[in-house]
């Protein structure tokens, strides 16, 4: 039996105190990952995992399957690629070199959501920073998001029970918790008990924002902005862990967010910390920023060209692609009927290390090794910070960056 | 049901999760006392009930008819094998972990503090009583544990502190 030290891979967390033991190559037990992360790993090695090639659903070699994607890419005259965000950074990167050889459009699941706050904590226009420096914020708010259902370490391993000051004997905690929800959750029981819990409609996170902003400006404003304003006044250091449901109320329009929390920063110390679901969609948004300026939906055809018209959704309902390639997304299981219908015109490869409902339809799969088990590399996480992933398994399957980078070559052939 | 949306949901998934009180069970049983279950009074086996030393089925007045739907509804609470670890009276149900943590941490927490004068004072570093081991918390140090000292404190720190439910000691 071999032990051995791996980083999760379920979420942007990248919790990296995750312990295994291994025995005959298959992990045997976990120890610190939550529940959604032991799934992740023990599923990898399950029996019905899918990880061979098909094209129209038959079983064919790894060349043949390479083969026939590079000419399906190479014949496509507006191909799109989606996803990369459970891909390793140097998947990612060859990623978006494929898309510029083939002068494809690309795109993530940030054009989904929480895409916009990246932009706007990479362009500086928010002031952020480590989960690590955040451990000493003495204000935690989770503004849209409910952790213990999305990312369940986030509380015990990186916020408000790693305060520094935090004494479980004195029942008296230092560190503080708000949380900005809709409707009642565990966060928010915490709330509760040591602090406040601001219940707002949906959709109403932009009114609650202007009246912050109007009391700061001395006008009159809502009671309960009023009690939040005086919360962040008072402390010394916060951080907000914007989630998705403050993205999807603002609708991706963070102008009035970015001078509430500007116009928060010159009363106290605050950061914001968007809460990414896949563990490397913060590494693509900063790869395709360093290069274009943005964090997704850009076309490469004539350069480098950025607009909500080369979202996936929009080129889907469009019907402007006629070849998608699919890197570790599912985005059929997610999309409404209206547009999956759409889908059936189009040629669909595939790069999963799973069998998933897009895979299903499409016309080649290719079968992945699961990065950060099977394959290491590097990641970024939610904070921006970039860490190592080990490979603890050894398997024939070639991960995603190995794949990418044979499409490229061939591509450029 | 009008009113019945999103918002409220939480709320009710929320109220599912409090443990039933002695009391609240002891209205339930037949409050004859009878002794046919071997516990002394209907409120020693409510007690029992809560401890996990008996099940339902061992109170034979709710065998009858009269009382099937006190049976399951007693057995909707109850019900599911679960085990109690002998030394700590801890019991942990699995399917309500979700392995977020918070019951290691806060504990690593309690057994290495005490408050003296009113004040946090740190004590000696012990292993941890909690861990989360495929995705749900075990005991794996129970000697740790504050229940376990000579004389014993009864810490309820980590199910406290449990959002789901899912750690309850029942000693």
């Amino acid at each position: 039996m071999i032990q051995e030290k791996l980083v999760c891979t379920t979420c942007a967390c990248l919790c990296d105190d995750i312990e295994v033991e291994i025995e005959e190559n298959r992990i045997s037990k976990i120890r610190n990952a939550c529940r959604k992360g032991s799934s992740l790993i023990y599923a990898s090695q399950s029996d019905k995992r899918h990880a061979s090639y098909l094209i129209y659903g038959q079983k064919v070699s790894q060349d043949e399957a390479v083969e026939k994607t590079s000419r399906l890419l190479n014949q496509a005259e507006s191909p799109l690629l989606f996803g990369f965000d459970n891909s390793t950074l140097e998947a990612q990167s060859t990623a978006i070199e494929l898309a510029e050889a083939l002068g494809a459009t690309i795109d993530d699941t940030s054009s989904f959501r929480q895409g916009e706050l990246v932009q706007t904590i990479l362009s500086n226009l928010n002031p952020t920073c480590s989960l690590d420096e955040a451990k000493d914020a003495d204000l935690v708010i989770y503004w849209g998001s409910n952790p213990y259902h999305s990312h369940p370490r986030h509380l015990s391993h990186f916020s408000y029970y790693t305060h520094p000051k935090y004494e479980e004997a004195g029942w008296f905690p230092e560190s503080r918790l708000i949380s900005i929800e809709v409707r009642d959750t565990e966060t928010t029981e915490i709330c509760d008990k040591s602090f406040r819990f601001f219940r707002i409609l949906p959709g109403e996170d932009p009114d609650f924002i202007a009246s912050v902003l109007a009391i700061i400006e001395g006008k009159k404003g809502r009671e309960d902005a009023g009690e939040f304003l005086k919360s962040i006044k008072s402390s010394s250091f916060c951080v907000i862990y914007a989630g998705p449901g403050l993205d999807y109320s603002l609708d991706g329009e963070y102008q009035t967010f970015n001078r509430m929390v500007n116009r928060l920063g010159e009363c106290t110390r605050i950061a914001v910390i968007p809460m990414i679901d896949p563990y490397n969609m913060r590494g693509f948004n900063q790869l395709l920023f360093d290069k274009t300026g943005f964090v997704n939906r850009v076309n490469f055809a004539n350069g480098a060209s950025h607009g909500l018209e080369f979202s996936f959704l929009e080129q889907v309902r469009n019907n402007v692609p006629d070849c998608i390639l699919i890197a570790g997304s599912d985005p059929l299981s997610s999309l409404p009927d209206s547009l999956v219908k759409n889908l059936g015109d189009i040629t669909i490869i595939t790069l999963d290390p799973f069998l998933t409902a897009t895979t299903r339809i499409s016309d080649v799969v290719l079968g992945i090794a699961v990065s950060g088990l099977e394959t290491g590399g590097n990641a970024i996480r939610m904070d921006g910070t970039e860490i190592s992933l080990n490979r603890v398994i050894s398997t024939s399957i070639p991960g995603d960056e190995e794949i990418i980078r044979r499409l490229l070559d061939m591509v450029k052939r | 049901m009008p009113g019945r949306n999103s918002t409220t949901r939480g709320r009710d998934e929320l109220a599912k999760r409090e443990r039933p009180q002695p009391l609240y069970l002891f209205q339930m049983l037949p409050r004859t006392n009878c002794k046919l279950c071997g516990c002394k009074t209907c409120m020693a086996f409510a007690f029992s009930l809560i401890s996990r030393d008996k099940k339902p089925e061992d109170c034979p007045p709710l065998l009858e008819d009269a009382y099937k739907p006190t049976l399951d509804q007693l057995k909707e609470i109850f019900g599911g094998d679960v085990e109690v670890n002998p030394d700590t009276g801890l019991l942990i149900e699995e399917d309500k972990c979700v392995g977020c943590g918070d019951c290691v941490v806060v504990c690593k927490k309690a057994i290495t503090t005490m408050v003296y004068g009113g004040m946090v004072v740190q004590r000696e570093d012990k292993p941890m009583v909690l861990q989360v081991v495929d995705g749900t918390v075990q005991v794996v140090n129970w000697r740790s544990c504050k229940r376990a000292e000579d004389p014993p404190d009864y810490c309820r720190v980590c199910e406290e502190k449990c959002r789901f439910g899912a750690l309850e000691l029942v000693k």
